[in-house]
């Protein structure tokens, strides 16, 4: 009997084997591309400070690109038709763009310290060309603006370059082989000269710097030989400039055209031709009096703007090959003008196009005064209105022109505002926006939005009957349609599945489609906007600036913190509640006012619509109320004077509130009212969070923390430390990471054996991250004194216990190079997963990689110990008896950002979405992250438990690539949430990209697979249905035969 | 006006120079890879990517300045799937020695044999993201197995009556004995073991070949009988 049993159990046992393999199906269908999941691809915010950096028009031929460096440290080439990406190149984050510099069909780029790296593209493929170490990184010199002292110019057919890097190096270096002709440096390389500027002529390659003198910059030059590299001859330029960066530009022109030097010297502007002997005639225009100069990137033409003090401005520079400086244009003075942005552009012609856009009041539109200089005789000047929408968009930033010769003067201006979005103007026609503010999106959530109300209106009783006649009659004008829809879906059985787009239905107002898939993503940025995001397609549902407030006079800058969905949609209303029934947001921000005061700010948000629900009442400053209020901008509740270290969302009962904690760690709540008040009370005495502090020799520690409240001393909560976390010497706080808060659907694992292990499951948990003291003597990069034993450096990841700062893990982790930590850790429920670098690879068995380490953390010394981790004081002395198990894996790339999926109830398992250097999200299933899978053949008690055996790689495995062919740069967080189907969740990433998409890691246990055919179904038992009809009377017949004849 | 916004930090560092290798490389086409293009933002990484080579529009690649010591040469790609590579830099001089090496293997002892210098890397596989759907196919429904066996069943019950008309009259009384026979070892399966259906089975052909089977059948029988009180 014995062995029948075996012989069942073992035939239950593969069963669940042949499931386990299953999963593979689970992969993406090719058709799903574009439904379940969207992909924004970004470049950033251009970084307009700098010509070598801002956005420019670029012509080859016929086409025509839009080139941008960005903060993002992105280089991009836009199709200024549409606004979308030809081609974009992310650098690492160390190697920073000083800039790009085109000619012709190439691109070049120079980025790193110095402009170590020298890079060249195809302009329109954005094909690398060549890639060239110019000098090591560490000899490169830092400087502020990162574009100074980098330069990049080409001979006339674009075959070589001249490249100066680190301000004193110049190299001739073929365009496309890399072959370096010559390298000229200055001698004396720690010389106060530093040169930012190469001129090419004909007979010798132009270096201008600029030298420091008493009070101001001197101008230098250097002549070299095109050939050789030979100093041909050198100079001081008598000259006395007070900007080294602005207050001089070159001009140069056709190939017959001298090259010159314009600079600015005390209101006037001089200027001197150069020759390969420089001599030092120098000229001086004699205008009315000068404010500045603007190289506006048409000095290639010859041409810059000079403004005058009086606010008019002229366009200036030679033509017709003919040396020295002329007018050429000149931008009358206006009284309806806010800060003009002087901008040009050429055409196909080479011809210049130089415009004025600016803010005009009176008509509250942007205004762009073009100014065409085709010829001597014809100068024509086009004012282009803009209807620049400054609500949604802030005020205008960096503005770049392309103009046309073919077909008058047709500009396409493109506008960057300040809210980092990038607009193409042609004349006065929006053609696209780019939000690139995206990019720099600092907090980010989901909020699942309300089912569809069923309007109904009621009659007030005094309806005539044929009036509700009509009514109904009105009413049940949707039912055949309803009925038709009921017909096909029976036979058909195209049902809401979940794969099926979530914005199938476009309702308005936004309602939740069948299984929660479409969420509202609220994003906040750097750039001082709020967006509201469909998560169906990646639609910008609603956009709003947020307000300076008082700050608003000065200028200053919101940066986000936090952001709490602190109403959701299965919350109670709350009493007096303004906001109606939806779900609400409140972001945390700290405003930073240019005159250095910091203030946190919280905007109260409808994530639906975008509308501000609570705002500051401003009595005492009914201009500025008036003033925000038109601009439609978030007002915001000034909620703490001054910074804010740390905000938490509590939940105490019915209510969710923020609490913040300001500098002096007082208590305050939002929103502030009796009921919160009462809630915080009640709870006060449970509350610990831990907080980063320094000690006296710059180590920061961490410290925990506990409210109280002393009524003789102030009405607010303060917190006062209660213990104190010791590292290891040379140990610093790095991070701290909380932990995935979600409900967990069972406290215990049972074992093949069946034994169980408890879940260590302590509310409290967090996780701290490490790193080597940077301050420390140790790291002051020396090697280290004799008879002084350096500290080891190490990096460590800790699970502390937040009410009395219990070390419940911990590892010690070899840092990346001796010096970094790079360590990424995510923890939810018991489970902690880290990533990291271990270069260690002397010893036996060893390997260099990126490990993952996988650890569970269960009650008690071992199995069928229960300590009631999940409701127990920290007090208690069992809530330290832990018992961790771990396993590592060989991961086989670098990560940037991991979290685990969440679900509704935590019934379907945990799997972790990590994205990874290769600019994709991976997911990997909890299974191979089980800390026990054994480490031999798996016996039949371990099969039970769907253990598989250890592998020291985790493979990648191209089927569990939810990015599949997309590239999303640079991720820098993922969030996960729940949704109405217990088996998805939506994964959301950010970074540069943004990315979306669904998740099932048990797959989608909760509804019908899409493999179920309803058809089949239908047709089996309708065969079986007819069969039965067929054989019935033959069977009645059959039997009443028998009947007879037995 | 002072110098104060040229903000020059000079970063001469005094660190011996470590003698500094330009490592050289290739990526070759083949029949998964049939342009360059197809690479994208792939990069050429030596250990955890701290130095590494961008891939030009040849296929060549440079890792600058790469000190002397051990490193896994690795391609960061996200659609090609590529060999990891053991590269032991000496000095800046001698080329170094480059080994093919697998992923989670022990880095020492290295292997013997070593590959030619500059590294060529050719790409292993291109990964597939998605599986193809499943859909509804008549003659796929059809071949299954259960599928056939049903068809046939049904077909077969519909034929019987006809082919036992068909059927000699000895044929006949042959098939009913046998019936009877397979009647009563589904009745010894449903009230005993397997085991007893199957010695009845035995117990059948016996009584076929010869004719002792009023002697094995019951023992048979009360065998099974036995064990169904022990249990």
């Amino acid at each position: 009997m014995r062995s029948l049993r075996n012989c069942i159990s073992s035939l239950l046992l593969v069963v669940p084997l042949f499931l386990l393999y299953l999963p593979q199906v689970q992969a993406l269908h090719e058709s799903d591309v574009g439904v379940v999941d969207w992909h924004k691809e970004l470049i950033g915010v251009p970084l307009a400070g700098a010509l070598a950096t801002a956005p420019i028009f670029h012509r080859v031929g016929e086409t025509s690109v839009i080139l941008t460096a960005t903060g993002n440290n992105v280089l991009a080439a836009l199709n200024p038709g549409n606004g979308s990406i030809v081609w974009r190149h992310v650098h690492e984050a160390e190697d920073r763009i000083a800039g790009f510099y085109k000619h012709g069909n190439l691109v070049a780029t120079l980025s790193g310290p110095g402009g170590s790296t020298l890079r060249t593209y195809d302009v329109l493929k954005g094909t690398l060309m060549l890639e060239k170490r110019l000098h090591s990184p560490e000899s490169g010199h830092l400087s502020e603006p990162h574009h100074f002292g980098k330069f990049v110019t080409f001979s006339p057919d674009g075959q070589y370059a001249y490249v100066l890097t680190n301000g004193h190096t110049i190299s001739k270096i073929n365009s496309l082989t890399g072959k370096v002709d010559w390298i000229w440096s200055s001698e004396d390389k720690t010389s106060l000269i530093i040169y930012s500027k190469v001129v090419v002529a004909p007979t010798a390659i132009y270096v201008i710097g600029v030298s420091k003198s008493i009070a101001s910059f001197t101008l230098h030059a250097v002549a070299l030989s095109p050939v050789e590299g030979d100093i041909l001859s050198t100079r001081d330029f008598p000259s006395s400039i007070s900007d080294a960066f602005t207050g001089f530009l070159t001009l140069s022109g056709s190939i017959t055209t001298a090259p010159q030097v314009v600079w600015f010297e005390e209101g006037s502007i001089k200027s001197i031709v150069l020759t390969a002997i420089l001599n030092v005639k120098v000229t001086t225009v004699n205008h009315s009096k000068f404010e500045r100069i603007l190289d506006v990137g048409v000095s290639g033409q010859a041409h810059f703007v000079a403004v005058h003090t009086d606010g008019s401005a002229r366009v200036m520079g030679s033509q017709f090959d003919r040396p020295g400086l002329k007018s050429l244009g000149e931008f009358t003075k206006s009284n309806d003008m806010v800060e003009p942005i002087y901008a040009a552009g050429v055409d196909e012609h080479d011809q210049v196009y130089v415009s004025r856009v600016y803010w005009a009041p009176s008509i509250m539109k942007a205004k762009a005064d073009v100014l065409s200089t085709r010829s001597a005789t014809e100068k024509s000047l086009t004012s282009i209105e803009i209807p620049f929408d400054t609500r949604t968009h802030g005020i205008l930033g960096h503005v770049t022109m392309d103009g046309s010769a073919s077909s008058g003067t047709v500009v396409r201006t493109l506008i960057m505002t300040s809210t980092g979005a990038i607009q193409l103007w042609k004349r006065g026609d929006l053609q696209w926006t780019r939000e690139e503010g995206l990019a720099a999106t600092v907090v980010a959530e989901f909020v699942e939005l309300p089912e569809q109300v069923q309007t109904s209106v009621r009659g007030d009783g005094e309806e005539s009957f044929l009036s509700r006649v009509v009514r109904q009659i009105g009413d049940a004008q949707n039912f055949p349609q309803y009925l038709v829809n009921f017909a096909r879906r029976f036979a058909t059985g195209s049902y809401a599945s979940p794969s099926s787009p979530a914005t199938a239905s476009s309702s308005e107002p936004l309602a939740r489609d069948t299984f929660g898939l479409r969420q509202v993503v609220v994003a906040a940025t750097l750039f001082g906007k709020v967006y509201g995001i469909d998560s169906g397609n990646g639609n910008i549902l609603w956009s709003r600036v947020m307000g300076l407030g008082w700050a608003g006079e000065v200028g200053g800058q919101i940066q986000p913190m936090k952001l709490f969905v602190i109403k959701a949609v299965g919350d109670p209303d709350r009493p007096n509640d303004e906001g109606g029934s939806g779900p609400q947001v409140a972001l945390v921000a700290q405003r930073r006012a240019d005159n250095s005061l910091v203030d946190t700010v919280l905007f109260h948000i409808d994530p639906l619509t975008g509308e501000e629900i609570a705002r500051q009442v401003r009595d005492d400053d009914e201009e500025l109320k008036q003033l925000t209020e038109e601009e439609n901008v978030l007002q915001g509740i000034d909620v703490v004077s001054g910074p804010v270290v740390e905000a938490y969302l509590m939940a105490a009962g019915d209510s969710k509130m923020v609490v913040m904690l300001d500098e002096y760690l007082q208590v305050y709540l939002y929103p502030d009212n009796p009921t919160t008040k009462a809630a915080f009370a009640k709870h006060a005495s449970t509350l610990h969070f831990p907080l980063r502090a320094n000690t006296p020799n710059g180590q920061r520690r961490l410290v925990g923390h506990q409210v109280a409240l002393n009524p003789s001393l102030s009405d607010r909560y303060v917190g006062y430390s209660t213990w104190t976390l010791s590292l290891p010497e040379g140990e610093d706080v790095k991070t701290i990471i909380p932990a995935a808060k979600g409900p967990v659907a069972s406290i215990g694992k049972v074992l093949g054996n069946r034994t169980t292990l408890y879940k260590y499951l302590n509310p409290r948990l967090f996780v701290l991250l490490t790193a080597p003291h940077s301050a420390g003597p140790a790291a002051s990069g020396s090697t280290g004194k004799k008879g002084e034993k350096p500290a080891p450096k190490t990096c460590g990841v800790y699970i502390v216990d937040s009410a009395k700062g219990t070390v419940v893990y911990r590892a010690t982790l070899p840092p990346v190079d001796g010096i970094s930590c790079d360590v990424k850790a995510v923890l939810a429920d018991n489970w902690l997963v880290y990533h990291y670098y271990d270069d260690e690879f002397s010893g036996e068995g060893k390997t260099k990689g990126w490990k993952m380490v996988s650890v569970e953390l269960y009650e008690g010394k071992g199995i069928d110990e229960k300590t009631m981790s999940s409701d127990m004081s920290s007090f208690k002395r069992e809530s330290a008896d832990v018992l961790s198990i771990e396993q590592s894996y060989i991961f086989p790339h670098a990560i940037t950002a991991l979290a685990t999926t969440s679900t509704k109830f935590g019934i379907t398992t945990k799997d972790l979405i990590v994205a990874t250097q290769t600019d994709q999200i991976q997911s990997i299933h909890r299974r191979l992250l089980n800390p026990r899978r054994p480490n031999r053949k798996v016996t039949a008690e371990e099969q039970e438990e769907f253990l598989i055996p250890y592998e020291p790689v985790l493979f990648y495995d191209p089927k569990r690539v939810l990015s599949h062919g997309y590239q999303v740069a640079n991720a820098q967080r993922i969030i996960t949430t729940p949704t109405v189907l217990e088996s998805t969740s939506l994964v959301f990433v950010y970074g540069l990209d943004m990315f979306l998409t669904r998740v099932a890691p048990s797959n989608t246990f909760d509804v019908l697979s899409e493999n179920f055919n309803k058809v089949q179904l239908v047709l089996t038992v309708s065969a079986l249905a007819a069969a039965i009809i067929f054989t019935k009377p033959m069977v009645r017949r059959k039997r009443l035969r028998e009947k007879w004849y037995q | 006006m002072a110098w104060s916004p040229l903000l020059f930090i000079l970063l001469y560092s005094l660190l011996v120079v470590t003698p500094a290798f330009e490592l050289l490389g290739k990526i070759q086409l083949n029949d998964f890879l049939l342009d360059i293009e197809g690479l994208r933002n792939s990069k050429i990484i030596l250990d955890n990517g701290k130095m590494q080579g961008r891939i030009m529009h040849d296929g060549n690649f440079v890792i600058p300045d790469v000190p002397a010591g051990t490193y896994i040469l690795s391609v960061s790609s996200p659609d090609y799937s590529f060999d990891q590579y053991r590269v032991d830099v000496v000095d800046s001089q001698t080329e170094p020695e480059v080994r093919s090496y697998a992923s989670g293997t022990s880095l020492n002892p290295p292997s013997a044999v070593l590959l030619a210098y500059p590294i060529a890397i050719t790409p292993r596989q291109k990964h597939v993201y998605f599986v193809p759907p499943e859909s509804f196919n008549l003659v796929a429904m059809f071949s299954n197995p259960m599928m056939l066996l049903m068809v046939f069943g049904g077909v077969m019950m519909l034929a019987m009556p006809y082919l036992m008309n068909n059927m000699e009259h000895e044929t006949m009384n042959e098939l009913k004995e046998q019936q009877a026979r397979v009647a009563g070892m589904q009745g010894a399966i449903t009230n005993g073991s397997s085991k007893s259906g199957v010695s009845t089975m035995n117990g059948e052909e016996l009584l076929d070949s010869g004719g002792q089977h009023s002697k094995n059948s019951p023992s048979a029988k009360s065998r099974g009988n036995n064990r169904n009180k022990k249990r």
